[in-house]
């Protein structure tokens, strides 16, 4: 009635207690007590529930690239800036917000068009070119913010400072999860730094739908796992006896208070289970040395550069394919000039798509192979791009203004390029996607109207779109 | 219920009902201003007209119409494109065209994409040509038959010009507080409260639950009062007092303590969203924020009364100090204003001001008034009766103040704290402070003669590094505020919120629909930013919502919930109070008695109604399952705070740590520290984004925003925390350590395992569990490890596991 999320506030049944205090016959109601007297905190506000409208994808793996990649010079050539490289011109400029004299500044790097779709790939990315036909680009992305916080935490929560829910939060909220041995919403490797885990934070919507990290920037990728899902401690014999003395002083303790079910205290029960269960399931998902040697070697495991980024692809496989429902990759450090932030030496760029490059197609390949791309949404980019111009005397500023992202699978339109930018590449200005509208465009395709997807919170329906974004339908199936 | 009800739920419901809508929905209702529909008769220039109709109209309708027309239904940004008028006459943020003049009209720098903020079409730029064509129509006077369509234009949704103050004082929050008819049988505030419960309990038919035994009151007090929980000395003790005044003689006692300090003030502390690293992007250390801590911990355990506390908050540095110390105090308190969540890195500085007083309000409006103020940045508040005048009236006195220093990445600012014993300066002192001031008034000089952004931002790092970083060679100094200098000044409406659209001007104000109707705006000195008088009106007796939402909270820390349950929401989108008659004998007998936070504590605490079981009796488990009518206590879950202190206590490795900076010097990032600190939880370092891992998983306060209340979630995190993390298996090896058997002390098993229950858990095992655990410890797998955990560490770790360890009856 009042709540428009797809389930009322959990601590405590908030439509109940609201009917409650405003039925005419207030407390007196036997009947109405009864009706409503169900076991609302039990309830598993993970399990799966149906979606908005049938979805078309039922999961997502998003490739953070932190930093910001260049558009111009990874998916988007620019004829202008070879022309006219070191020509100086009067721009508008993010970081200043005014109009500022700069040098355009040519891409480095050759590209060739590829695929059916002819989409022109820089020879940064020789691996993720042969995946064109199956990638749906968008060349009309702008968004908020100029420095890495504020776009960081607008990438994945729709708001520069404020503080709310991130993108898996809300997902995970919306549709809940396949597995319950295993956590809805992971991040691998995440940073510390630009927001942190603010970034993968639920923010004022129930803890149950915050993300969890396997991992964080500077743990290796091998080591990389749940944290406190095994015992240092304890051999598994001795924690066997522990548990099964443990969940029999519960149930006395349960017992001892009252005969009737107590749903509160049944639910410590439970989550003892499940985090027996996680403990015993999870290492098993997380273990990537099960895979053949092929597939490893597909993913650029086991070399340098690949290894680091090829696990953790491999692990977000893994983890899609266990029926975790929103998986962040993260290529990102704790510097506060993260990976692809070549403020200087645009040359490094090298080193990142290196290392990143074979991993995702390795994972593109994957999926596919394994009919999990059609309903996975992949996406791939940075919090915003960076600036045809130089910074420095090699180097390029972050540019919110006019970026690329991909998307494949779960619905989006493979080989389309969709929106563009201004002749040197630093607006969009055809068939432009924001920020607001790419997270509403996946919501849609997963069954979420971003509309409707909403958590009351200090007396305002909150959406991740805030009261933007619109569902960008020419990319769709 | 009947009485409980009388505060009109049945019109705040339909008020719900009405505004059931998304936000989506809500501001476009409100953005949507109608076009007019007045036909207006103008020269008609043929070959103008032509032009119009082939080069202007077909653009506008195929690119515009979608969001600016009648038809379509939609104005947004206040703006319709489909009749002359409606173009003259413009939007939120002005005319969209000056007839004649171009290079004036905003329509024309909008499709020309001038400024990223205001780029129309929103998803393609217009080709270069039509611009062009657009930029000669309007030259000419931009001619244009078309008349508004009055049949659409009245569909269209009309938008909310004004808050009616004087309905809005007719919900129930913002009327006067009512003092309750009392039986002359009533002789003191806890039997005043115990009447009043009794009134609806008996209304319902319900029986009070009896009082709980004494072994789980004292418990419950022990962790009310000062989050620990009793030795079994302090048990033993009360159990064997017979006296009727036993508990009141405990109660007392725990008031007088420095943890009742450390407990309350750290209730507060959520509800300030107090933090020692700013959040956002960088999360830079505020290695001065302990002093704000430290400060709240005080005022609770001195009892200094509350509104003092809150013009301290608010205006401490206004307010007259009768000595050093307590200057030091109010200039500390105001560190309220600056601690909040910040993203100092934002380019934008006119935005970073304006996003920092937004913080502010927000977080102000909330805690002391339970008032969700910031709805009214963009618009009128859509549910309660705060207008955009408001708002931006409060957010006149708050732009008055200065809380920035201005940099690439900014920061809050430092200020000096007298010396405690108030000593006159060395020469050398006072030769290094000079130079110190001289430095900073230079290079403040230097600052205002710069008009470039970039050399603005570089000189701006080199006061922040100096004053803020380096900070005085003399004086402590503590985060807080200082007046602007110069003349105090109103502000303007920011048109949808932006503050690079100002509109109309607004005078400095108070949230107008607190005040009784007729009565004048506090009047505010011009040499002064109005936050003293801002201080004074939140901070009086007369104010309707601060009592009440400070006495429910208080009543919220004693119950687990409050009479209103939206503890920081006191607006129609918040709950409305169970106990509407209790809760205005509450705020009167709190404001009555000098807003002493320990006599409302005390008074509550000795009442029946709070020393009864947590266990329902069965009828009250059909009829009111959630307790609103109290027939019961309710069975509270430990917080992470107090779940961390018992098991530190427990193994004897609590440090007695009394305040003071508990981040190491040379920390340079939240992400460095490593959470070895072993005093109160308190006292612990709260990082925005890097907190401990047993506050992460146990629901610790978001430092980010108002938490009076804190979410209660049970996650399997919390399970595997409690089964696997070093921090409980170290504390559980060292409290088994203390039930070793001794020289003087040689239990047998079955007595240990006793010591082990009454330790933790407050009380002896059940037969069930001390076969459980006498078993256990006979059968537990033995090690093939040398450094091999006894059972009786693994006993002690399942018990900290246990829900009797973890909740409160």
């Amino acid at each position: 009635m009042i709540f428009h999320g797809l389930h009322p506030n959990r601590s405590g049944n908030v439509s109940r207690r609201r009917l409650l205090k405003t039925s005419a016959c207030g407390f007196g109601s036997l009947a109405l007590a009864g009706l409503l007297g169900e076991t609302a905190h039990a309830a598993n506000p993970l399990a799966p529930r149906q979606p908005h409208h049938p979805a078309r994808a039922k999961r997502v793996i998003f490739l953070w690239m932190q930093g910001g990649p260049s558009q111009v010079d990874t998916f988007t050539p620019k004829e202008r800036l070879t022309r006219d490289h070191d020509k100086e011109v009067d721009l508008f400029v993010a970081r200043t917000g005014q109009v500022d004299k700069v040098k355009l500044y040519a891409s480095p790097w050759e590209f060739r068009q590829y695929g059916e779709c002819g989409q022109p790939v820089s020879s940064l990315f020789p691996h993720m070119a042969r995946h064109v036909d199956d990638l749906c680009f968008l060349h009309g992305m702008h968004t908020e913010g100029v420095a890495h916080g504020p776009s960081t935490l607008f990438l994945h929560t729709g708001a520069t400072n404020l503080i709310r829910p991130s993108m898996g939060a809300w997902v995970l909220y919306g549709l809940g999860t396949e597995n319950q041995s295993l956590p809805g919403f992971v991040t691998i490797n995440p940073p510390a730094t630009k927001g942190g885990p603010r970034n993968y934070g639920n923010a004022f919507l129930p803890a149950d739908f915050q993300g969890t990290a396997i991992g964080r920037v500077g743990v290796p990728a091998e080591e990389a796992n749940f944290e406190h899902l095994t015992n240092a401690h304890l051999s598994p014999g001795q924690q066997e006896k522990q548990f099964s003395l443990l969940q029999g002083l519960n149930r006395q303790q349960i017992d001892a208070r009252a005969a009737r079910e107590d749903s509160d205290l049944e639910s410590v029960i439970n989550s003892f289970e499940l985090a027996f269960r996680m403990q015993a399931e999870a290492p098993e998902v997380t273990d990537i040395s099960r895979e053949s040697a092929a597939t490893q070697k597909m993913y650029g495991i086991g070399q340098t550069p690949t290894d680091s980024f090829g696990r953790q692809c491999l692990l977000a496989r893994r983890l899609a394919e266990s029926g975790v429902r929103y998986i962040q990759v993260n290529y990102s450090d704790n510097k506060a000039t993260p990976m692809w932030d070549q403020h200087s030496r645009l040359k490094e760029h090298e080193t990142h798509a290196a290392a990143v490059d074979q991993p995702i197609s390795g994972l593109l390949t994957d999926l596919k192979a394994r009919g999990l791309l059609e309903d996975t949404i992949v996406w791939w980019g940075g919090e915003f791009g960076r600036t045809p111009y130089s910074q420095g005397k090699d180097g390029r500023d972050h540019n919110p203004l006019g970026f690329t992202v991909w998307v494949a699978g779960g619905g989006f339109r493979p080989g389309l390029a969709y929106g563009e930018t201004d002749e040197i590449g630093q607006r969009a200005v055809k068939d432009k996607v924001h920020m607001h509208d790419l997270h509403a465009t996946i919501l849609h395709q997963l069954g979420l109207n971003h509309e409707r997807l909403t958590y009351r919170y200090a007396g305002r329906d909150f959406r991740l779109t805030d009261v933007h974004g619109s569902v960008v339908r020419d990319v769709l199936v | 219920m009947g009485s409980a009800a009388g505060i009109s739920p049945k019109s705040a419901a339909s008020q719900l009902f009405r505004f059931v809508l998304t936000t989506s929905a809500v501001s476009l209702l409100l953005e949507i201003e109608s076009g007019g529909g007045v036909l207006n008769a103008t020269e008609k220039d043929e070959a103008g007209i032509a032009f119009f109709e082939t080069k202007i109209r077909p653009v506008l309708a195929e690119k515009c119409y979608e969001c600016h027309s009648a038809e379509a239904g939609k104005s947004k940004g206040g703006l319709l494109l489909d009749n002359r008028e409606a173009v003259q006459s413009g939007g939120d943020s002005g005319p969209a065209l000056e007839s004649g003049h171009p290079e004036k009209s905003l329509l024309l720098k909008a499709i020309a994409y001038e400024n990223p903020d205001l780029e129309m079409p929103p998803k393609e730029r217009l080709p270069a040509h039509v611009v062009e064509d657009f930029r000669k129509w309007i030259a000419m006077g931009a001619p244009d038959p078309r008349e508004a369509d009055s049949s659409l234009t009245s569909n269209a949704p009309q938008r909310q010009r004004s808050v009616n103050y004087e309905a809005g004082r007719q919900f129930w929050s913002f009327q006067p507080k009512a003092s309750p008819a009392l039986p002359s049988s009533v002789k003191n505030g806890s039997a005043a409260i115990d009447h009043l419960i009794g009134l609806t309990l008996q209304e319902n038919s319900l029986e009070p639950a009896p009082l709980t035994d004494k072994r789980t009151l004292l418990r419950r007090a022990y962790f009310d009062l000062t989050g620990l929980p009793p030795r079994p000395e302090d048990i033993r003790r009360f159990l064997a007092d017979p006296s009727p005044k036993a508990f009141e003689k405990v109660v007392d006692e725990l008031l007088r303590t420095r943890a009742f300090g450390e407990r309350w003030g750290r209730h507060w502390l959520d509800v300030v969203r107090f933090a020692e690293s700013s959040g956002g992007g960088r999360a830079l250390i505020m290695p001065e924020a302990w002093r704000f801590r430290d400060y709240v911990i005080e005022a609770f355990a001195n009892d200094k009364p509350f509104d003092e506390l809150i013009r301290e908050h608010l205006a401490g540095d206004l307010i007259p100090a009768k000595d050093p110390t307590d200057r030091r105090e109010n200039l500390i308190a105001t560190g309220f204003l600056s601690l909040g969540p910040t993203n100092y890195e934002l380019q934008d500085k006119e935005m970073l001001r304006m996003e920092v007083v937004d913080e502010q309000l927000d977080t102000l409006g909330r805690a002391f008034m339970g008032m969700t103020i910031g709805c009214a940045r963009c618009h009128d508040h859509p549910f309660d009766p705060i207008a955009s005048e408001d708002y931006y009236g409060l957010a006149a006195i708050l732009r008055n103040v200065r809380v920035l220093e201005y940099g690439n990445v900014s920061s809050w600012i430092h200020v000096s704290l007298p010396l405690e014993d108030s000593r006159e300066l060395t020469p050398e002192e006072k030769t290094a402070q000079a130079e110190f001031e001289s430095k900073i008034a230079q290079l403040r000089e230097e600052f205002s003669t710069k008009t470039n952004d970039q050399d603005r931002k570089s000189v701006g790092g080199k006061i922040i590094s100096l004053a803020v970083q380096k900070g005085s060679p003399v004086y402590e100094s503590a985060m807080g505020v200082e007046e602007r200098p110069g003349p105090a000044t109103g502000y303007h409406i920011a048109v949808r919120g932006d503050v690079h659209n100002l509109g109309e001007a607004v005078p400095r104000s108070v949230l107008r629909v607190t005040l009784p109707p007729g009565t004048p705006l506090p009047d505010m000195p011009e040499n002064q930013s109005g936050r003293l008088e801002l201080a004074n009106w939140i901070a009086s007796a007369e104010n309707p919502l601060t009592s009440r939402v400070v006495a429910n909270r208080i009543w919220a820390h004693l119950f687990g919930h409050g009479l209103v349950r939206s503890v920081d929401n006191f607006g129609a989108m918040g709950d409305t109070p169970t106990h509407p008659e209790l809760l205005d004998w509450l705020a009167t007998h709190f404001v009555e008695g000098g807003w002493s936070v320990k006599s409302l504590v005390r008074t509550i605490m000795l009442s029946e109604t709070y020393q009864r079981q947590s266990q329902p009796a069965e009828d009250a488990v059909e009829t009111d399952p959630e307790n609103f009518l109290l027939s019961h206590q309710n069975r509270r879950r430990l917080e992470a705070e107090a779940l961390r202190d018992s098991m530190l206590l427990l193994a004897d490795s609590l440090k007695p740590i009394k305040g003071g900076p508990t981040l190491p010097k040379e920390l340079g990032s939240e992400f460095d520290y490593d959470f070895s600190f072993r005093g109160r939880s308190v006292y612990l370092p709260v990082f925005r984004n890097n907190l401990d891992d047993l506050f992460e998983v146990f629901d610790f306060a978001n430092p980010n925003i108002v938490a009076g209340q804190r979410p209660v979630s049970t996650i399997p995190t919390q399970a595997l925390y409690l089964m696997n993390s070093d921090f409980v298996f170290e504390q559980a090896q060292r409290a088994a350590a203390q039930t070793e058997p001794s020289v003087e002390s040689n239990p047998d098993d079955e007595a240990r395992i006793r010591q082990m229950f009454e330790r933790t858990l407050g009380r002896p095992p059940l037969p069930g569990e001390a076969r459980l655990a006498y078993s256990f410890i006979q059968d537990f797998p033995e090690s093939s490890e040398a450094s091999e955990p006894d059972a009786w560490t693994a006993l002690q770790q399942a018990l900290f596991g246990s829900i009797d360890f973890r909740y409160l009856d």
